[in-house]
C-alpha cells in the first residue's frame, strides 16, 4: 500500500515541480527539489489527499514528513491502513 | 544612539540575558552577543580597510545576525541575499552593490572575497564613530527592468522607523520574539533592532518550519513565543492549516503584519484564535520603512484600512490633476517624505528620479499605491498606478517576469498578469505567444518553467504559463491588459 502512494507522490511532485519523474525519484529530499516550497507542499498534499482520498490531520503535516518519499508515502499509509481496518 | 548602538548598549548593561535561542535550542547571551559582535567588527575593519559593503549570504541564525551588527559596528553597509538565490542573482547583487566581501556559512564559490561564519574571536580595535547619514544597509527588491534593484537605508531611515516602532510597540525583556521573515525582507529591521535593544530574545524561524504552518504552530508554542511579526499569507496558512483555532497560541500577545492586504475573513479567525493578542497592521513600502499604522480593537468585518501617518512620515495624497492634499477626506496616490525614506537606489539615479517629486520645495517619494483619505484622517488602500503586485509578501513588479520570460527564444510575445487568490494575495499568469508551432504546448511550458526557475525567486515563477496564438491588441498595438483575465480563464 506505501508502494502506491509512494508512486503517486513521486507523480504528483514531478507534476506540481515540472521535473521529470527520475529527478524526483532519485534519492533527493522533496524539499531540496528545485521550486519546491509552502505552495508546493499545499499543492501536493491536496492532490493526494484527493487522489488516494485520505484526509491527512494538520499536526502530521511537518516537514519531517517531507523529507524523503518514504515519509511522504507513510504520512498517506497510515490513515489508509486505517480505512482498511 | 544608532540602531546598533543601542543593541550594543543593552548588551553591555545585560550581558547574563538571553538575546538569542538558535534553531538547535541552544541559548546565546547578550555577553556573548556583544563580544562576537565586537571582535567580528574588528576583523571586518581589517579585511576591508574600513570601507564598503559586505554581503550577509547565510541562512538565518544567530551568526547571520550577529554579522548584520558587526557591520554596523565596523562603519560598513551589510547586504542581506537570499541563501537560497539563484547564483546569477545573487552575483548580479554582489557586483552591482560592489560588495568588498561577504560572510557566508557554507562552501559557496562568490566572485568576491568571504569570511566564514561564525567568525573566530580577535583582538578587540578602536571602533569608528559611525554618521547618522552612513549607509545602514541596502535591500534589493524586484525591478521593473528584468534585474533587482537596491533601495539604500541609511542610520537615519532605520532610526527612524525603530525608535518609532519601540514606543508605538515596545518589547520588554521577558519577551519571546519569533523572526518570520528572511533576513533579506525589511519585516526582520524590527524584530532585530527593536526586540535587541529591549533586551528580549530571539527566536529566529528556520525556513522549513516557516513553510509549514503546523511546523509554525509547533515552534511558537514550545519557544512560548509572545510576538510575531509576518505576512499574512503566512498567518493565513496559520488560521486554514494548523491547529491554532483548537489550541491557541496562549503566550502570544502581540502579531504585527506588514507586506500585503490581510482579508478580514482569515484575520478574523486569527484574532479569535489568540484573543488575547494586539493585532497591529504596519503599511509601507521597502523604500519608506513603516509609513502608517492601524491597531484592531475587533475582528474585522470588512476590509481593514492601513490606518494613519507613524510618527515623522509626512504623508500627502497626490490626486490624478495635481492636487495635493494633506488632510481631510481626499484620494490620491500615497507620496512621502520624511527621516523614514530612502535616498536612492542604488546606481540608479533614473529610477531614483522617477519615483521621487518635488512639492513645495520638498522632495518626496512616490509610493504608487492609490490610497482615499476618510474624513477621520484613516487611509485605506485602493490600488497600484503601475505592474507592481504582491504575491505571498514579497514584491513582484510584473514587467521583471515579462522580461525574464521573454529571454526564452520559443517567446515571440508575453504578458503576466496576477489573478487575485484567497491564500496568495495574487497568483502569476504568464500568457505567451510562442515564436513557432509547437506540437506540444504542455512541453513548451515544462521549458518555460525551469527557464524562470533557472532564473527568478521562486515566488516570482509564474504558476500557470497559458500559450496562446496571439495576444489581443488596443486600437493603438499595446496589449489589451484589461482582456487577459478573462483569456486566462478560458485556457485554464
Amino acid at each position: 500500500m506505501s508502494e502506491l502512494a509512494r508512486d503517486r507522490a513521486a507523480e504528483a511532485l514531478a507534476e506540481i515541480l515540472r521535473l521529470p519523474l527520475e529527478e524526483v525519484g532519485s534519492g533527493v529530499s522533496p524539499l531540496d527539489l528545485p521550486g519546491f516550497d509552502s505552495i508546493a507542499a499545499v499543492e501536493l498534499l491536496e492532490r493526494l489527499e484527493s487522489e488516494l482520498d485520505v484526509e491527512v490531520p494538520p499536526e502530521l503535516i511537518v516537514p519531517e514528513a517531507f523529507e524523503s518519499l518514504d515519509t511522504l508515502a507513510e504520512l498517506f499509509a497510515r490513515p489508509l491502513q486505517e480505512v482498511e481496518a | 544612539m544608532l540602531v546598533h548602538e543601542a543593541v550594543l548598549d543593552t548588551a553591555r548593561r545585560h550581558p547574563d540575558a538571553t538575546a538569542f535561542v538558535d534553531a538547535g535550542g541552544e541559548r546565546i547571551s547578550y555577553g556573548e552577543l556583544e563580544r562576537v559582535v565586537s571582535s567580528l567588527a574588528a576583523k571586518l575593519r581589517a579585511e576591508t580597510g574600513g570601507g564598503g559593503r559586505v554581503a550577509i549570504v547565510a541562512p538565518k541564525s544567530p551568526a547571520a545576525v550577529m554579522g548584520m551588527l558587526a557591520t554596523l559596528a565596523a562603519g560598513l553597509a551589510y547586504v542581506p541575499i537570499d541563501p537560497r538565490a539563484l547564483p546569477e542573482r545573487r552575483d548580479f547583487i554582489l557586483r552591482d552593490a560592489g560588495c568588498v566581501l561577504a560572510l557566508v556559512d557554507g562552501a559557496d564559490e562568490l566572485p568576491v572575497p568571504t569570511l566564514g561564519l561564525p567568525a573566530a574571536a580577535r583582538e578587540e580595535a578602536e571602533l569608528p564613530t559611525v554618521g547618522i547619514d552612513d549607509e545602514a544597509y541596502t535591500l534589493y527588491t524586484s525591478g521593473s527592468t528584468g534585474v533587482p534593484k537596491g533601495v539604500v537605508i541609511t542610520h537615519r531611515n532605520a532610526s527612524a522607523f525603530v525608535h518609532w516602532a519601540a514606543r508605538a510597540f515596545p518589547l520588554r525583556p521577558d519577551d519571546q520574539v519569533a523572526v518570520h521573515a528572511p533576513l533579506h525582507f525589511d519585516l526582520p529591521v524590527y524584530d532585530l533592532y527593536v526586540g535587541l535593544a529591549a533586551g528580549a530574545t530571539l527566536h529566529l524561524v528556520p525556513e522549513r518550519v516557516a513553510f509549514f504552518p503546523q511546523a509554525l504552530l509547533r515552534f511558537l508554542t514550545e519557544r512560548k513565543v509572545s510576538h510575531l511579526y509576518a505576512v499574512p499569507s503566512a498567518l493565513t496558512a496559520l488560521v486554514n492549516r494548523s491547529t491554532l483555532t483548537e489550541d491557541g497560541a496562549p503566550a502570544l500577545r502581540r502579531i504585527l503584519y506588514a507586506g500585503e492586504e490581510f482579508r478580514p475573513e482569515p484575520l478574523a479567525a486569527l484574532m479569535r484564535a489568540v484573543p488575547h493578542a494586539t493585532v497591529a497592521n504596519l503599511y509601507g513600502p521597502i523604500e519608506t520603512n513603516v509609513i502608517t499604522s492601524h491597531t484592531l480593537d475587533e475582528p474585522p468585518s470588512e476590509r481593514v484600512p492601513i490606518g494613519r501617518p507613524v510618527d515623522g512620515a509626512h504623508l500627502v495624497l497626490l490626486g490624478d490633476d495635481g492636487a495635493v492634499s494633506e488632510s481631510g477626506a481626499a484620494e490620491g496616490e500615497i507620496v512621502v517624505a520624511g527621516d523614514c525614506v530612502s535616498p536612492c537606489y542604488l546606481n540608479r539615479r533614473d529610477l531614483t528620479a522617477e519615483s521621487r517629486i518635488e512639492l513645495g520645495g520638498r522632495r518626496f517619494y512616490r509610493t504608487g499605491d492609490i490610497a482615499r483619505r476618510d474624513e477621520d484622517g484613516v487611509l485605506h488602500l485602493l490600488g497600484r498606478r503601475d505592474g507592481l503586485v504582491k504575491t505571498r509578501g514579497y514584491r513582484v513588479e510584473l514587467g521583471e517576469v515579462e522580461a525574464i520570460v521573454g529571454t526564452h527564444p520559443d517567446v515571440a510575445e508575453v504578458a503576466v498578469l496576477a489573478e487575485p487568490d484567497p491564500e496568495l494575495t495574487n497568483r502569476l499568469h504568464a500568457v505567451v505567444v510562442p515564436t513557432q508551432e509547437h506540437d506540444d504546448d504542455s512541453e513548451l511550458v515544462d521549458r518555460l518553467v525551469r527557464h524562470c526557475r533557472d532564473r527568478l525567486p521562486g515566488y516570482m515563477v509564474p504558476s500557470r504559463i497559458h500559450v496562446l496564438a496571439s495576444l489581443p491588441k488596443t486600437s493603438t498595438g499595446k496589449i489589451a491588459r484589461a482582456e487577459l483575465p478573462d483569456l486566462v480563464l478560458a485556457t485554464r
